[in-house]
C-alpha cells in the first residue's frame, strides 16, 4: 500500500473547519482567573513612581504583580538581557511593568486602566545609524553583565557580531572592470497568524503546568525555568492547537505572568493577547540595512563581493544574534560570490524586540543579491538570467563557510524547469509589464526530535511525540502518512499525541521545516524496533521462524502463506501475555556538515544542513495611475526531496508565495519617533487578500535527501525567501527603475516611473 | 449596563430620540460603530437600532428617486433601478469593505458616519443628493454637501433621524464612475476615492460636470474649481489638466499610515484623468451605438 505520496486528507482539518478545535483561548479550568498585563506607554525612560493601590481594589482583581514579587534576574534566549518586569529602565514601549489576575477578563482590563505610572521619559533611539554610533546613548546601561555565550561579539548597544573576510576584498574590488555598489533596506514585518498568542497556567504540588499553542513547547519549559530561576523539571507544558505561528511564537512570550500570578493566587490563570497587544509586542522580522559592492568582469564573472548588514534586534536581542550569521550563508548562494567579505551587525534599538519569521533574514539578504544581480545586469550590459546561470553555483561547490553543497546543480534543473514554463525572453513583455527572477539556497534545520510508537490493542498505532502542528501539515499529514506507511496502514489508524513535555521525548518545535524530515526519521526508527517487537512475537504466535515473518497491510503473517496472516491487533493483544506491551522509541538530528571553524568569527549559526533549491519568477504589471502592482504570474521550481502529501506541498508553497507578497507589497510595520509602530490593527496592518493572489504555479524537483525519510527535505519555509526579490526586480523591469526597499510601496513606483522618465525620457511608459 | 432599543416604527425611533437625544446612538449597520465601541473611540449610554423599520428600507423611483436610509450597500449594488440610474453610486457601494460588510452596512449609516473616507458620499455628492431628516416635531430636507460639515460630524440635530437620501437619476446624455484607489484588490479602505457625473453634448462639449472626492480631505467634497475648469471644455488635454491642477490645490489630504499626503494627491490626479477618460469612451460607444 502506497500512503507516502498520495493526497490523505489532514488528521486535525474537519475539526478545524467546524470550529471544534480547541485552542488555549478555549480553554476553562475551575476557578480560573484572567490576566492582563500592564505595559510601558513610553519606548525609554526611568520609572520615577508606580501606583496599583487604585487597581487593587477594583472589582474582581485577585493580585496585582510587579518587579518586587517576581523573579529579578535576567534571562534570554542568547542574551541574558530580559527581565519578567522592569522597575526602573524601560526599554520599549509595550515593556511590562505590571500584572493583574482578575475574576473576569473584563475586570481584570478595568483595573489595567487604574494602574498610575510616572515616567522621566527620554527620547527613543529608533534609528539604526544611530543606536550603532559608539558614542550614542547605550539602550542598556548594564549590558556587560548580561550573560551570553562567550563566542558573541557585543560592544555598547551591538548584541551580536558576524565577520567572514577573505582578505584583499578592496584590492579586487578596485581592480574589477565594474564595482556596483548599492544600499537595500528592508522593513519589518508581522507573522500575523490568526490566534494571538495566550496562555493558561496552574501551580499545584511545586509544578507548573502550562497550556500553550506554542510551535516549540519544550522551549517554553526551558525558557520559563530559565525565567523562573526553577528547575525545568518543575515545569509541565502541554500543547493544543496552534492558530499559525510562522517563527512568532518559538520564544518564549506571555507564559511568565500567567506562571507569577497563579502561583500567588493559588488559582489557574488564563492570559490572552488582544491583537493589538499581540501586534506591538510580537517578536516580528527584523528591519535592516544591507549595504552591497560587488567587483565583476565585463564576462559577468563575479570576483569580490562587501556585503555590510545592520540587523535591528529591538530592545532585547531574542534569537536576532543567531541571525547574524544568514548572511554568511546567502552572500555566498546561490551565486559565486568571489573575494568576500561580509559582517553583521545586530543593534539594540528602542523598540519593540525582532525575532524570527519564516524566512528568517534570508528573505531580505536573498532581495539584496538578487536585486543586485539586475543591477549589475543592467550596467554591464548583460542579460538577467544569463548573468545568475554563469556564476551559479554546481556540485561541489562551497558555501563560504567551506560546507560543500554537493546537489547545487539542481539549481540548474530548477532554471531549466522555469524556462520551460515561462520563456525568459517572451515573457513579461508590454506596456508596464515586467518579469523578475530569483533563486535560493536554504536549509531544512537541523535540530533533535523523537518518537515513540505503540502498536495498541485493537490493531491502530499510538504515536507520541512533541512535534508541533503549526498548520503547516508536517504532523497531520506528513508524519501520520509516514508512521502509517511503515505498517501498510490506513493514516486514520494512526493516532498522534498533542505535544506533553512530561510525556513525550525532547522536540524542537515546528521550525525550519524540519519535523517531516527530523522527527519523520524519528519515527522510522522507531519503526525498525517496534516492527522486530511484532516480529518476535508474530514468530511465536505464528510459530515460525522471525525471518519469515512480514507485515502486510496491516496484518502479519508468513511470509509467502497469505492464509497465514493475522491482524496486528491480535499481536498486540497476545504481546500483553508474552513479552509485555510493544511499545518503541526513536530519535534523529540531523548530523552537522562538515565546515571551516576558523571561516568566520561570532558565527553561531554555523552550517546549513539538508539543503533545498529555489528559483522562482514572477510578471507584473503596474498601474501608473496608482503605482500599484498586479501580479500576473507567479511560478516556482522548488527542489522537495520527495513529496510526502501533494496537497501539503502545494499548500505550503502558496502560502509562502503568499506571506511573501505580502511582505514585498502589502504588509507596512513603520517605526514612529516615538518608538511605536504606526500600524497598530490589522485594520491598518494591511495583510494581502485572496484576490491580490495569483494561483501559483508551482513545479517540483524530487531529488531525494539520502538521510531524509523516504528522501524527504523540508518544504515548508523557503518558498517566503526569493518572493520579495523576484517581485521587486519584476517591478523594476516593468518601469526601468530600481526598487531597493521592502515593502515596494506605491508611492516607490510612482517615484520610479517619473526617475525613469527623466533619465530615459524616449522610454515609453 | 448599556441600554439597547429596538424601535419597530419610525414613530418609536423618533420617540426614543426625542427622549434621550444624543444620549443615544443610532445603529444603522453598525459595521463601523461596533469596532469603534470594541476600541473604546466611543462609549455610548443607549443604542437605538433601526434597523427593523420597514420604512426605512428600500428604493423608491418615482419622479425623484428615494433610498430609505437603511438601505443595505448589497441592496443597492443588486438593484435594477438604481444600476440604470445611477450608476456611479451602485459601483461605489461595490467597494465598501467586503461582501459582509455591504450586507450589514446601510446607505444611512455610511452617511451618518461621516468618515472622511465613505466610499457612497462621492457618488452621492455627485448625483446633488438630498437627505430627509425626520424628528418627533418638524421635517426638513437638507442638501448633502450642507449636512456633512466636518471629519464624522453632521448638521443632524438632536433628535432628528435620517429617513431618507433622494438622488437625482444620471440624465440620458450622462455617465459616472466612481475611482477607489487602494492597495488591495477588496476589503480596503479608499486611500483617494473620486467620483465623476458628466454630461457630454453631441458635438463633445461638456453641458453638465461634477466631481467629488473622498479621502483627500476632512470631509468628501465636491470640487467646483474643477468641475469650473471643464464645463463648456471638450475634455481636451488642457481643460483637463487645469482641473487636475484645482482638484489637486483643493485637496488637504493627510499624511498617515495608510499613504503620504504626496502619494494622495498625485493618484488623485491621476484618478480624475482616469475618469475623464472612461466616461468619455462611454459617452463615445453611447454615441455609435
Amino acid at each position: 500500500m502506497k500512503i507516502v505520496g498520495e493526497k490523505y486528507a489532514r488528521s486535525d482539518g474537519v475539526v478545524k473547519v467546524r470550529g471544534e478545535a480547541l485552542y488555549t483561548t478555549d480553554l476553562q479550568f475551575p476557578g480560573m482567573l484572567f490576566g492582563a498585563i500592564f505595559r510601558s506607554p513610553v519606548a525609554a525612560g526611568r520609572i520615577l513612581h508606580l501606583d496599583i493601590s487604585a487597581a487593587e481594589n477594583s472589582p474582581g482583581v485577585h493580585k496585582i504583580i510587579t518587579a518586587s514579587d517576581a523573579p529579578r534576574h535576567r534571562h534570554g534566549l542568547v542574551v541574558d538581557d530580559e527581565q519578567i518586569f522592569t522597575s526602573s529602565d524601560i526599554t520599549y514601549a509595550g515593556e511590562p511593568i505590571a500584572a493583574i489576575a482578575a475574576t473576569s477578563l473584563a475586570e481584570a482590563l478595568a483595573a489595567l486602566k487604574k494602574i498610575r505610572i510616572e515616567i522621566d521619559e527620554i527620547t527613543p533611539i529608533v534609528d539604526l545609524h544611530e543606536a550603532i554610533d559608539p558614542k550614542c546613548r547605550l539602550i542598556h546601561q548594564g549590558w556587560k553583565d548580561f550573560g551570553a555565550p562567550e563566542e558573541l561579539f557585543r560592544s555598547n548597544n551591538i548584541v551580536g557580531q558576524m565577520v567572514y573576510d577573505d582578505g584583499d576584498v578592496d584590492k579586487i574590488l578596485n581592480g574589477s572592470d565594474f564595482v556596483i555598489e548599492n544600499e537595500f533596506v528592508a522593513g519589518r514585518q508581522y507573522q500575523a497568524y490568526m490566534e494571538p498568542k495566550g496562555v493558561v497556567a496552574s501551580y499545584e504540588n511545586g509544578r507548573f503546568t502550562v497550556h500553550v499553542s506554542h510551535q516549540f513547547p519544550f522551549n517554553v519549559r526551558d525558557r520559563l525555568a530559565k525565567a523562573l530561576g526553577i528547575k525545568s523539571s518543575a515545569i509541565r507544558v502541554v500543547g493544543h492547537h496552534i492558530g499559525g505561528g510562522f517563527g512568532g511564537k518559538l520564544d518564549l512570550g506571555i507564559e511568565p505572568f500567567a506562571c507569577v500570578l497563579a502561583k500567588s493566587t493559588g488559582r489557574p490563570v488564563k492570559l490572552i493577547q488582544s491583537r493589538a497587544e499581540d501586534m506591538a509586542t510580537c517578536p516580528v522580522r527584523e528591519n535592516a540595512i544591507i549595504h552591497l559592492r560587488t567587483g565583476v568582469n565585463r564576462d559577468g564573472q563575479i570576483i569580490a563581493t562587501d556585503m555590510d548588514v545592520i540587523m535591528d534586534a529591538g530592545a532585547a536581542a531574542g534569537d536576532t544574534p543567531y541571525l547574524s550569521s544568514i548572511p554568511l550563508f546567502l552572500a555566498g548562494a546561490p551565486y559565486k560570490s568571489g573575494r568576500t567579505r561580509v559582517r553583521c551587525r545586530v543593534v539594540y534599538t528602542n523598540t519593540p524586540s525582532t525575532g524570527a519569521f519564516r524566512g528568517v533574514s534570508g528573505t531580505y539578504i536573498n532581495f539584496a543579491v538578487e536585486r543586485q544581480m539586475d543591477e549589475i545586469a543592467k550596467v554591464i550590459g548583460m542579460d538577467r538570467r544569463q548573468l545568475r546561470l554563469k556564476n551559479l553555483l554546481h556540485d561541489g561547490d562551497c558555501f563560504l563557510n567551506g560546507q560543500v553543497l554537493s546537489d547545487a546543480s539542481i539549481l540548474d534543473e530548477a532554471f531549466a524547469l522555469v524556462e520551460s514554463r515561462a520563456p525568459w525572453t517572451t515573457t513579461g513583455k508590454g506596456k508596464l509589464r515586467g518579469v523578475g527572477i530569483a533563486a535560493a539556497v536554504w536549509l531544512t534545520n537541523p535540530l533533535p526530535g523523537s518518537a515513540t510508537m505503540k502498536l495498541n490493542e485493537d490493531g491502530t498505532l499510538g504515536l507520541i511525540t512533541a512535534a508541533t502542528e503549526n498548520g503547516s501539515g508536517a504532523v497531520a499529514m506528513g508524519l501520520r502518512q509516514i508512521a502509517a506507511q511503515e505498517f501498510g496502514l490506513e493514516p486514520d489508524d494512526v493516532l498522534i499525541s498533542m505535544p506533553d513535555t512530561d510525556v513525550a521525548g525532547y522536540d524542537a518545535g515546528s521550525q525550519g521545516s524540519r519535523t517531516t524530515h527530523v522527527v519523520g526519521r524519528a519515527i522510522q526508527e522507531a519503526s525498525i524496533e517496534l516492527r522486530s517487537k511484532i516480529i518476535s512475537v508474530a514468530a511465536e504466535v505464528l510459530e515460525a521462524l522471525p525471518g519469515d515473518i512480514e507485515i502486510v497491510d496491516g496484518q502479519v503473517g508468513v511470509a509467502g502463506v497469505p492464509a497465514s496472516r493475522i491482524p496486528l491487533s491480535s499481536i498486540a493483544i497476545a504481546a500483553k501475555s508474552m513479552a509485555g506491551p510493544l511499545v518503541a522509541t526513536g530519535s534523529y538530528r540531523t548530523p552537522a556538515p562538515e565546515y571551516n571553524h576558523q571561516c568566520a568569527t561570532g558565527l553561531l549559526f554555523t552550517t546549513f544542513p539538508t539543503l533545498t533549491y529555489h528559483v522562482h519568477l514572477a510578471e507584473v504589471e503596474v498601474d501608473p495611475a496608482t503605482g500599484n502592482t498586479t501580479v500576473l504570474r507567479y511560478i516556482v521550481a522548488q527542489e522537495v526531496g520527495k513529496v510526502v502529501n501533494p496537497d501539503g506541498v502545494r499548500g505550503q508553497i502558496q502560502g509562502g508565495v503568499a506571506q511573501g507578497l505580502g511582505y514585498v507589497l502589502y504588509e507596512n510595520l513603520d517605526i514612529g519617533t516615538d518608538g511605536k509602530y504606526r500600524q497598530k490593527t490589522l485594520e491598518a496592518y494591511r495583510l494581502p487578500i485572496a484576490g491580490d493572489i495569483p494561483e501559483v504555479e508551482i513545479m517540483l524537483l524530487e531529488h531525494p535527501d539520502l538521510a531524509g525519510p523516504h528522501g524527504v527535505r523540508g518544504v515548508a519555509e523557503p518558498p517566503i525567501v526569493p518572493v520579495a526579490a523576484a517581485i521587486a526586480n519584476a517591478i523594476s523591469d516593468a518601469i526601468g527603475a530600481p526598487l531597493n526597499t521592502i515593502p515596494v510601496r506605491p508611492i516607490d513606483v510612482l517615484d520610479g516611473i517619473r526617475w525613469a522618465q527623466e533619465v530615459h525620457p524616449d522610454r515609453q511608459v | 449596563m448599556k441600554e439597547f432599543v429596538s424601535a419597530q416604527s419610525i414613530d418609536e425611533a423618533l420617540d426614543t430620540l426625542s427622549r434621550f437625544g444624543d444620549d443615544c446612538l443610532i445603529m444603522a449597520g453598525g459595521t463601523d460603530i461596533m469596532i469603534q465601541q470594541r476600541t473604546g473611540d466611543i462609549d455610548p449610554r443607549r443604542y437605538l437600532h433601526i434597523e427593523r423599520i420597514e420604512s426605512l428600507k428600500g428604493i423608491l423611483v418615482d419622479e425623484k428617486i428615494l433610498i430609505g436610509s437603511t438601505t443595505s450597500h448589497h441592496s443597492i449594488v443588486s438593484s435594477k433601478n438604481l444600476q440604470r440610474l445611477c450608476p456611479g453610486l451602485v459601483s461605489a457601494s461595490a467597494t465598501v469593505g467586503g461582501w459582509q460588510t455591504q450586507e450589514a452596512g446601510t446607505l444611512g449609516g455610511n452617511i451618518c458616519n461621516a468618515s472622511p473616507a465613505a466610499d457612497t458620499i462621492p457618488s452621492l455628492l455627485a448625483a446633488n443628493a438630498l437627505v430627509h431628516l425626520k424628528s418627533s416635531s418638524a421635517e426638513r430636507t437638507v442638501r448633502l454637501d450642507e449636512f456633512i460639515v466636518g471629519r464624522r460630524m453632521t448638521s443632524r440635530l438632536e433628535g432628528e433621524l435620517l429617513v431618507a437620501i433622494e438622488v437625482e437619476a444620471l440624465p440620458a446624455n450622462a455617465s459616472e464612475v466612481y475611482i477607489k484607489v487602494g492597495p488591495r484588490s477588496a476589503m480596503e479602505v479608499a486611500l483617494v476615492g473620486l467620483a465623476v457625473r458628466i454630461s457630454i453634448s453631441p458635438l463633445g462639449i461638456v453641458e453638465n460636470v461634477a466631481i467629488a472626492t473622498c479621502s483627500v480631505g476632512p470631509k468628501p467634497f465636491r470640487a467646483i474649481a474643477a468641475e469650473t475648469a471643464i464645463l463648456g471644455s471638450q475634455l481636451e488635454d488642457e481643460a483637463v489638466m487645469n482641473a487636475v491642477s484645482e482638484l489637486t490645490q483643493e485637496a488637504s489630504p493627510m499624511d498617515d499610515f495608510r499613504a503620504s499626503a504626496r502619494y494622495r494627491k498625485q493618484v488623485l490626479g491621476s484618478a480624475l484623468v482616469n475618469a475623464l477618460n472612461i466616461c468619455q469612451l462611454q459617452h463615445k460607444l453611447r454615441e455609435q451605438s
